[in-house]
């Protein structure tokens, strides 16, 4: 076998190793509080979790696959193919393979950062300080920081509002009654919104200008008077403190909307180098714009599906009986903050982190006295463990880049 | 796995208030037994019923410190710390009074007189009756701390309208019974002084049950 061909298998393998891994740990995020509050059962998760992680990867997912490919590392800098590929490829394997440690640890390591360290390590190593866009790399250590504080501060209004309007009523079912179309109206506003602006998807149906905006708002108004209409006429309203069993279905489709989140977000952490390695087999040189292929994102999108049905549904189980504590409403806010931080993100090109969005949007709770304690200091030391996760990544990157070389090229 | 993310719940303050106000609560009936055995001149059976009172006490003493010591201090709460170390204190200084008024019938064999005995044996029925609803508030607020319904809420509200109004009547049945002890010219002075003691500490079980009710109505404020 040529050394080409044994890179890109190697590549490939890699890859899916990297996607397997994100199955297996960032599907906890989206459906663990679901199943925890027994909203739907563990088999639905991991159905659901499946088929939305892959149409997010594939469907939502190519925009943010560029940025990291392209965005990090100049590849005009970079001028040997060869040396880009071997580099592209350690990424890959240095953050699986910290990804997976993690795992094992059961360290709250972000795949992203994992990605983007060791993106920054193959830079450092094959052309220095030079090669890494900081100035890139500045904004998305800024989206690091927003992303938290934006989805805490959406979870605490979010929470706030729930508080008001459905808890503090005596009969929480009516409360629900009034918010549940509105909740429900806005979440398929944004999912439609973010799924048409940027992604191939409004393309091939056709969506253009102000109908980017009239179709969800549509849409939206659409489902607003349906769900408007199924809780006035159909609803039993023998329970009166009922609000929180409403709450159990919106609960279900924020995940829904966190796993599509996930999927879009996350493909690029395992893509992004190996839609580089093949550009490079392709073409043979190392170019700054390239198309990510469909399929490509796809074999993303089956991998991460593989993960979450080989590991992904027993973190599911772990972490979702571990959560019990959390009510619906609750539940649904983090879920809530969490994704729609996620969407926006990925729709503004920066590849934040699910997890932290989520630990910004369950302090945000805890902020809105909807938590009965939250602790800050193991915050603190989750934080740690993100910022060592990009040296960390970046140096096991440039050894894996090394050695590589040196079995490669000899020297 | 990121667990450490789902470990940000602590678990909840209120888990082990509840715990430290069970053990106040089991105390009243306790307490009225041991006044009842004392009246009847059973002393061993009062000394059964101290040891057991003052054990609990000694419990609810750890729990109050375990309270406090597994807070770290970057915790947030739903309800301002300041005002729940109060609560806490308070709810504690309930039992202490329970344990203190035991001792002070201990040190010398009192014999009340019989219309004296009888008040107190009401007043003693009254507050241990009230002690137990301490857990019941306490109870209701980790539910409603846990799901932040009006409904929660307006139990607990209730209960601390129930702990006011008992209050001001065994205020009233203290102050009945000073009367009493002060009229009657027979009691040794130093009977008069213990008796005078006691039944004060018995009206501070009430007081720092109601100051206990206070603090809980200020952590439940919207």
């Amino acid at each position: 076998m040529s050394n080409e061909a044994f890179l890109l298998i190697l590549s490939f393998l890699g890859g899916a190793y990297m996607a397997w891994n994100i199955g297996a740990n960032d599907v906890a995020n989206s459906m663990a509080s679901a199943v925890g509050a027994r909203a739907i059962t563990l088999r639905q998760a991991v159905i659901i979790a499946g088929l939305l992680t892959f149409f997010g990867a594939t469907f939502v997912g190519s925009h943010v696959t560029q940025t990291i490919r392209k965005g990090i590392i100049d590849s005009a800098a970079i001028t040997d193919p060869q040396l880009a590929l071997l580099g592209l490829l350690s990424a890959l394997l240095a953050a699986a393979f910290w990804v997976f440690l993690a795992t094992i640890r059961a360290l709250p390591v972000s795949t992203t950062h994992s990605i983007v360290g060791a993106m920054i390590g193959f830079g450092l190593v094959v052309g220095g300080p030079s090669v890494v866009n900081w100035a890139k790399l500045f904004g998305i250590v800024m989206g690091w920081v927003i992303s938290p504080i934006l989805s805490g501060i959406t979870a605490y209004f979010l929470f706030r509002a729930i508080d008001r309007v459905v808890l503090a009523r005596l009969d929480t079912l009516e409360g629900a009654v009034v918010t549940t179309p509105a909740l429900i109206a806005l979440i398929v506003f944004i999912m439609t919104l973010s799924m048409l602006l940027k992604t191939p998807l409004a393309e091939r149906l056709g969506v253009k200008g102000i109908a980017m905006v009239l179709v969800p708002l549509g849409l939206a108004t659409g489902v607003y008077l349906l769900s408007w209409v199924v809780l006035r006429s159909y609803l039993p309203r023998t329970n009166i403190s009922g609000g929180e069993e409403i709450f159990r279905y919106l609960q279900v489709m924020t995940s829904c909307y966190v796993a599509m989140g996930n999927g879009a977000n996350d493909v690029a952490n395992a893509m992004g180098p190996l839609s580089g390695i093949y550009f490079i087999f392709t073409s043979g040189s190392a170019a700054q714009n390239v198309p990510v292929p469909t399929f490509l994102l796809a074999f993303g999108g089956l991998m991460i599906t593989i993960g979450i049905c080989t590991w992904g549904y027993r973190v599911i189980e772990t972490v979702g009986s571990k959560i019990t504590k959390l009510t619906n409403t609750r539940g649904f806010t983090v879920d809530f903050a969490t994704a729609s931080v996620i969407l926006a993100a990925s729709m503004a090109g920066l590849p934040v982190s699910t997890t932290h969005a989520a630990v910004g949007a369950y302090v945000g709770v805890g902020m809105a006295r909807g938590l009965q304690a939250i602790d800050l200091g193991l915050l603190w030391r989750i934080m740690l463990y993100w910022v060592i996760t990009v040296p960390v990544a970046a140096a096991t990157c440039a050894g894996i880049y090394l050695v590589l070389r040196w079995v490669t090229t000899g020297s | 796995m990121r667990f450490p993310i789902m470990t940000l719940f602590q678990a909840s303050p209120f888990e082990r208030v509840r715990e430290h106000a069970h053990n106040v609560g089991q105390c009243g009936p306790l307490f009225l037994n041991a006044v009842k055995s004392y009246l009847e001149g059973d002393r061993n059976q009062f000394e059964i019923m101290k040891e057991e009172i003052r054990e609990a006490e000694a419990a609810c003493d750890r729990l109050k410190q375990n309270v406090r010591a597994h807070l770290p201090s970057s915790i947030v709460m739903p309800v301002e710390k300041s005002t729940f170390f109060s609560f806490l204190k308070e709810a504690d200084k309930v039992i202490d009074c329970i344990k203190n008024s035991l001792y002070w019938m201990s040190y010398v064999e009192l014999s009340f007189p019989e219309d004296i005995a009888n008040d107190y044996l009401l007043l003693v029925r009254e507050v241990s009756d009230f002690v137990g609803f301490l857990p019941e508030m306490v109870s209701l607020a980790h539910t409603y701390f846990g799901t932040r319904y009006e409904s929660d809420r307006q139990a607990i509200k209730n209960i601390i309208k129930e702990i006011r109004f008992r209050e001001r009547e065994s205020d009233e049945l203290e102050k009945t019974i000073i009367v009493r002890l002060c009229a009657d010219e027979e009691i040794p002075p130093k009977s008069f002084y213990l008796m005078l003691r006691l039944v004060e500490t018995i009206g501070e079980i009430a007081d720092h049950l109601e100051n206990a009710a206070d603090m809980m109505r200020a952590m439940i404020a919207r």
